[in-house]
């Protein structure tokens, strides 16, 4: 399963925040116990203190209590008054105060046991003092008193002991359970610094890679803008190369013109004021001359066609390539037809979309190709269609002369021919404008030939097609 | 009209084209001057009788080319049809261009014909022929005093 990195970042800091609550409460758990121990501490020192009050009270009672029986006076039994109470209360707040350790409860039982015996003995001198002096002090003798005493020290000795070793246990475990705590905290401080740190190297990581995201898109913008530019530049030269190209060849054959028609003119006036001197050979000369100047219009009207194919193209619309080529047989080339007695046959035809002008020129010179290189016999043209799923194809089909097939790509190129002029007529430019032709329809023109057997023309129009470009470059070149 | 001399103006930069067109009009049986300038400016000198142009008769027809130096034919159009002397004279539009536009352009401003001149020297003629035929036999112009 694939995790965002919004969802990670969220995990992480949802862990990085239980981690932190984590050691605050064990952090908090050691404070308490800390506090805790401290009040063992000075538990400890009470249950001391208790235990030494209790002594001191005892040693007040022995001094009191001497100095009564030696000098019989009253002064001496406040002090005892004093510290009989302070005997007797001390051990019962000893008892309270190790209620929690049943050990140190019997040592205080003990001592409960022995503050009343001493207190009884006191008591029993007392009373004899009062009335035996002597028997009383012969009893202090006995050191029985100093027994019980020694006793009590001891009693109160292995408590403090006692106390004092629970208190160096609480403190070794209350320094294990520090050194715990610490420990705990330590490693769960550390997880949550890996914890904050994978958040950020995950968003560091996400912000580097948004980063090197937004950067290569920047550079891919860069690189379109740059490429769009270089394509403009491009395109703006290919525009202003095609409208130099138009403006040359409109300049160039009305400039021509000029010197063919003086050509053409002035041979014409020579020719008739010098009929009458004019030989044969001067004759054929002149004649020459006329036919070279004709030859030069020729030509210049087809590079003129030529150019116009871009430059003067109509928008396209529907033809009907029926009644067009019909027309062309039965009127265009009619007297062609008749001179050499060819048979055309044009089978049913599609509508295309197309510039009708520019269709009947290409057919038009289709067609009078077969009928120029035929052989001998008499021409049979055939015109037909086959309709693709996404061209409309129609071929032109003779029985003449044909080709080599390796030439059916140089028959299309401008000037390019296969025959002398003195064999067929021509200008090199007739094929070279059907493939103009065709390519403004967005189709393409083929042949295919077996010399001595005939050709076969293959125009090939789309049927979807886009006028766009050829539109462009009209409104461009309108001028020419 | 016939029988009196007929004023044309050429406007006509190219010499050899100028020539064959007095050879043309000299093949018409029709008594016509013709009169060659060979700019625009020198057109319309001519035509507001300025400078060396003082004695010149208004012309009855003009036979005016589009590509010439100095001012071009459209200009010059453009001038003869601002003034009020000027405009009823009949202007042909004679030139190489058979460029749609040259041919729209002209009409706008007013040419009374546009002519292609063709290269063969007989139909350059024929073209003549039919240019005197139509304006001084067939239609009516005004003549000019």
């Amino acid at each position: 399963m694939v995790r965002s990195v919004n969802q990670k970042t969220a995990y992480a800091l949802i862990l990085a925040g239980v981690l932190f609550l984590a050691s605050t409460a064990a952090t908090g758990w050691l404070f308490s116990n800390l506090i805790n121990a401290q009040w063992w501490v000075s538990h400890t020192h009470q249950v001391i203190e208790k235990g030494r009050e209790l002594m001191i009270a005892g040693i007040d009672l022995e001094t009191g209590q001497r100095g009564y029986v030696c000098t019989q006076k009253e002064l001496f039994l406040d002090p005892v008054k004093r510290s009989r109470i302070q005997f007797q209360n001390s051990p019962k707040q000893l008892f309270d105060l190790v209620s929690d350790d049943p050990a140190a409860q019997d040592i205080a039982r003990k001592i409960q046991l022995l503050a009343i015996e001493k207190l009884a003995f006191v008591d029993q001198i007392l009373q004899i003092a009062k009335t035996d002096p002597h028997k009383a002090a012969d009893l202090i003798g006995t050191a029985r008193g100093k027994v019980i005493m020694d006793k009590l020290r001891d009693q109160v000795k292995a408590m403090e002991d006692r106390q004092q070793q629970l208190l160096l246990e609480r403190r070794a475990s209350l320094e294990q359970l520090q050194w715990s705590v610490i420990g705990a905290v330590s490693i769960v401080t550390i997880f949550e610094v890996m914890t904050l740190g994978y958040v950020y190297l995950l968003n560091q990581k996400h912000s580097l890679a948004q980063e090197k995201i937004r950067r290569a898109l920047e550079e891919e913008n860069q690189r379109r803008r740059e490429s769009e530019e270089a394509l403009k530049i491009a395109s703006d030269n290919l525009r202003r190369s095609n409208q130099d190209l138009q403006q040359f060849v409109y300049v160039a054959s009305h400039d021509l013109q000029e010197p063919i028609r003086a050509i053409h003119g002035f041979t014409s006036i020579l020719a008739r004021k010098l009929e009458p001197v004019l030989t044969d050979e001067t004759r054929k000369s002149m004649g020459q001359i006329t036919s070279g100047a004709e030859r030069m219009r020729t030509l210049i009207e087809g590079l003129l066609a030529y150019a116009r194919v871009e430059s003067r193209g109509e928008q396209f619309k529907s033809v009907d390539m029926d009644a067009l080529i019909n027309s062309i047989v039965q009127e265009d080339l009619k007297m062609r037809i008749d001179e050499t007695g060819a048979q055309v046959t044009v089978e049913p035809l599609p509508v295309i979309q197309g510039d009708e002008g520019q269709l009947r020129m290409l057919f038009t010179n289709l067609i009078s190709n077969a009928l120029k290189y035929k052989r001998d016999e008499p021409p049979r043209v055939k015109v037909e269609a086959v309709s693709g799923k996404h061209h409309n194809v129609i071929s032109v089909q003779d029985n003449g002369i044909g080709f080599d097939q390796k030439h059916a790509d140089r028959i299309f190129v401008m000037f390019q021919r296969l025959h002398s002029r003195n064999q067929y007529e021509g200008t090199g430019i007739g094929l070279a404008l059907c493939k103009r032709v065709a390519e403004r329809h967005g189709g393409t023109i083929t042949a295919k030939s077996t010399p001595g057997q005939g050709s076969t023309f293959i125009v090939s129009f789309p049927k979807a097609l886009t006028q766009s470009q050829s539109q462009e470059s009209v409104t461009l070149t309108t001028e020419a | 009209m016939v029988g009196k001399d007929i004023q044309i103006l050429m406007v006509e930069d190219s010499p050899s084209d100028a020539e064959l067109a007095v050879q043309a009009f000299k093949e018409s049986k029709l008594l016509n001057v013709l009169n060659i300038v060979d700019n625009g400016q020198s057109a319309l000198d001519y035509l507001f009788g300025e400078g060396e142009y003082a004695d010149r008769i208004i012309p009855d027809l003009i036979l005016l080319d589009l590509n010439l130096p100095v001012k071009n034919g459209h200009e010059v159009l453009i001038e003869i049809k601002k003034n009020d002397k000027l405009k009823r004279i009949p202007v042909i539009v004679l030139t190489t261009s058979d460029n749609e536009k040259d041919i729209l352009d002209s009409y706008q401003l007013q040419a009374s014909a546009y002519i292609t001149k063709p290269v063969d020297f007989d139909k350059f003629i024929g073209v003549i022929k039919d240019i005197q035929n139509f304006y001084f036999v067939v239609a009516k112009i005004p003549h000019q005093k």
